[in-house]
């Protein structure tokens, strides 16, 4: 609006009168979102306490354990107890992980809140107990919590505490907003890539302005594992641990969705074609930017951070850098499989791959293997059951004529190794690569040692038999491409 | 910016990530970076208390500073063989210790005196014992001259 540089008396007056109407409306208000004078800007301190947690690692109905996320629980104090814990999990098919916890889970379990509520918020550290049913060879050690979703004094709320310590405060989230938890003890680092990270949801008070069928959290964050020097297996397998040089120069082997390779591939976030899915992504890094796309569809919406007052209308991807967040809105258009990655595709092909199943059918691993013909079986009893094994154990790292993946494609291993060489490999890849130079040569290309498949002869045998009905088929194939 | 503080700045960036990333300043982030659950344990043990300090002084954050400090705590009697940790950044150092408070006192002022030509000094922050855990020392002058 432009004002006459010398307005007559009346119209004098009616400005006098429009600035006091909006000086009253200011004052009365519609309430802006971010007023400082509704906040939490004044925390009591945090408190050590004696006594330590016994029984589950996390507690609180306002937490979600999986990617689909709870609805929001309207109680406006919320309890939570999420405590530290060192475990071995499987980061990716055969990879035993020595990871650190919060839940005992990684990611941690999803804390969902809205503006405003009151968290009550309490940890032991229990990294000197071994959770029914886990394994861990790792030594206690200090361990702490950041929310990001808090307001409050570091060195009192997110100090270190020692095994068997518990800690306790209260926080009362004054952002909406996707918010990275993590570890912040020394070297952080090191304990973001152990598996110490989550996500804490925060509601705007008055909930989104837009309603959608399904929810779910999609966390990215990358692994550095590398042969445990002590050599300690479970289940045969070989234990795998932090490098803590790669981590540092972020030569990440694994960069996941939801803390496993691949894992939203084998465990699809379902919808049905028509609805809206919305999207809580956080890219936990340590050190990756993602740049989160889902093929086959287009973000109506992208609020950056979480928070609906950043939005980006009509988005192909949402740029993430570490501990950067989104909820992303799109609508299924119809059946099909709508294919979530991180659009870096180093990062994609190193396992943050994942998938929207909307087909209507039981999920299965099509994306693993697509450029097989389906009709491509051997017929040979050997080879069938190489192939079965193949499937079974190896899709995760290989591909057959699809490109290097964690390990190299094998079409044409036949070619460029005798069955002799492959008998060996298959049954001891930890002895080869201590003694054989070619081994030793795949192991500088591909960074990570294969981990031992527990294979007989005989499964070695079928699995050769496979390779060989394939490279002869893989030039049939070749001939045959449309 | 002043020329120290400049200085100050420069050192920070030539220790790179380490500094920059914890904290630093919590004196638990200090506790974290010489804490061993093994030392503790023993300590438990055999009936010790394990002291974690902070190394104080401009150039505190060093690798030689982390030596220097090793190297003034080492052979003092009752500082409990095997039980020494140093870290450079965060600068820290803990050992267990067999006696007293006051014996503690004296073990401090020793590697203090060591630690003076090098521009640096050793301040208490934690001692952890069996049965109480990770405490806060009592207040200067409660327990010996500490
Ligand atoms: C966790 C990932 C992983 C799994 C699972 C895995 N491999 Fe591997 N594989 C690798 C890597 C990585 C290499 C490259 C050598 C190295 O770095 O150790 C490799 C190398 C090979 C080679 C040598 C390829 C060449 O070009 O010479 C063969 C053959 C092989 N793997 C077969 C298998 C079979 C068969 C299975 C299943 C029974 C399997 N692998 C399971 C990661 C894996
Ligand atoms: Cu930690």
């Amino acid at each position: 609006m432009r004002h006459p540089a010398r307005p007559p008396v009346r119209g004098r007056l009616a400005v006098l009168l429009g600035i006091s109407l909006l000086a009253a409306r200011a004052l009365a208000g519609p309430a802006d979102p971010f007023d400082e004078s509704r906040m939490d800007l004044k925390p009591a301190p945090a408190t050590l306490l004696k006594a330590r947690h016994t029984g589950p690692y996390a507690a609180g109905s306002a937490l979600s354990f999986t990617a689909a996320i709870k609805p929001l629980d309207p109680a406006h104090d919320k309890t939570i107890r999420l405590d530290t814990s060192h475990k071995i999990i499987e980061i990716a098919p055969g990879v035993q992980y020595s990871a650190w916890t919060f839940g005992n889970q990684v990611p941690g379990p999803t804390l969902r809140a809205r503006v405003g509520d009151r968290i009550h918020f309490s940890m032991t550290n229990r990294s000197d107990e071994i959770a029914p049913g886990s394994i861990s060879f790792q030594a206690p050690m200090m361990h702490s919590m950041d929310f990001h979703a808090a307001m409050v004094s570091p060195q009192d709320k997110y100090r270190s505490i020692a095994p068997g310590q518990t800690i306790a405060f209260d926080f009362t989230p004054n952002y909406p907003g996707v918010f990275m938890y993590h570890c912040g003890t020394p070297m952080i680092l090191e304990h973001i890539a152990s598996g110490m990270y989550g996500v804490v949801v925060v509601e705007p008070r008055e909930g989104y302005p837009t309603k959608v069928d399904r929810e779910y959290v999609v966390i990215q964050s990358e692994f550095y594992p590398k042969p445990d020097p002590q050599g300690h297996k479970v289940d045969g397998k070989p234990v795998y641990v932090l490098d803590t040089e790669k981590v540092k120069t972020k030569e990440s082997t694994y960069t996941v969705f939801n803390g496993r390779y691949n894992g939203l591939v084998e465990q699809p976030l379902v919808a049905k074609p028509g609805e809206r899915v919305r999207l809580f992504v956080l890219n936990v890094g340590p050190s990756n930017t993602s740049s989160f796309h889902v093929v086959g569809t287009i973000f109506d919406r992208v609020w950056l951070d979480g928070n609906p007052r950043n939005e980006l209308r009509g988005m192909q991807t949402v740029l993430l850098g570490s501990s950067s967040s989104a909820i992303v809105e799109f609508r299924v258009p119809e059946k099909g499989k709508y294919i979530m990655v991180d659009h870096h595709f180093a990062n994609a092909s190193q396992g943050a791959l994942g998938l929207i199943d909307a087909s209507g059918g039981t999920p299965d691993t099509d994306l693993e293997h697509h450029n097989i013909p389906a009709t491509a079986t051997p017929t040979d009893a050997q080879a069938v059951q190489g192939k079965q094994i193949f499937e079974g154990k190896c899709i995760a790292c290989h591909s057959v004529g699809e490109g290097n993946k964690v390990g190299p494609d094998l079409l044409g291993v036949t070619r460029r190794r005798s069955d002799g060489w492959l008998v060996r490999w298959l049954k001891s890849p930890e002895t080869m690569l201590k003694s054989d130079e070619t081994a030793q040569a795949l192991l500088k290309k591909f960074n990570l040692p294969m981990p031992d498949q527990g294979l007989s002869e005989a499964d070695a045998l079928r699995l050769i038999a496979y390779f060989h009905w394939f490279d002869q088929q893989g030039k049939a194939m070749k001939s045959g491409e449309h | 910016m002043t020329g120290r503080c400049r200085a100050a700045a420069g050192l920070l960036l030539a220790l790179g990530a380490a500094t920059a990333l914890a904290c630093g300043h919590c004196i638990e982030d200090r506790v974290a970076a010489v804490y061993d659950y093994g030392v503790a344990q023993q300590a438990g043990r055999e009936g010790l208390r394990v002291a974690y300090l902070g190394i104080a002084g401009r150039s505190a954050e060093t690798a030689a500073a982390a030596a220097a400090t090793g190297d003034a705590l080492r052979g003092i009697a009752g500082v409990a063989p095997g039980t020494l940790r140093v870290a450079a950044a965060p600068a820290a150092a803990a050992f267990a210790w067999s006696g007293d408070e006051a014996a503690l006192a004296r073990i401090l002022q020793t590697a203090n005196r060591r630690l003076v030509a090098a521009g640096l000094r050793l301040e208490l922050l934690r001692v952890w014992e069996a049965g109480r855990g990770l405490v806060e020392p009592p207040p200067r002058g409660a327990g010996g001259r500490m």
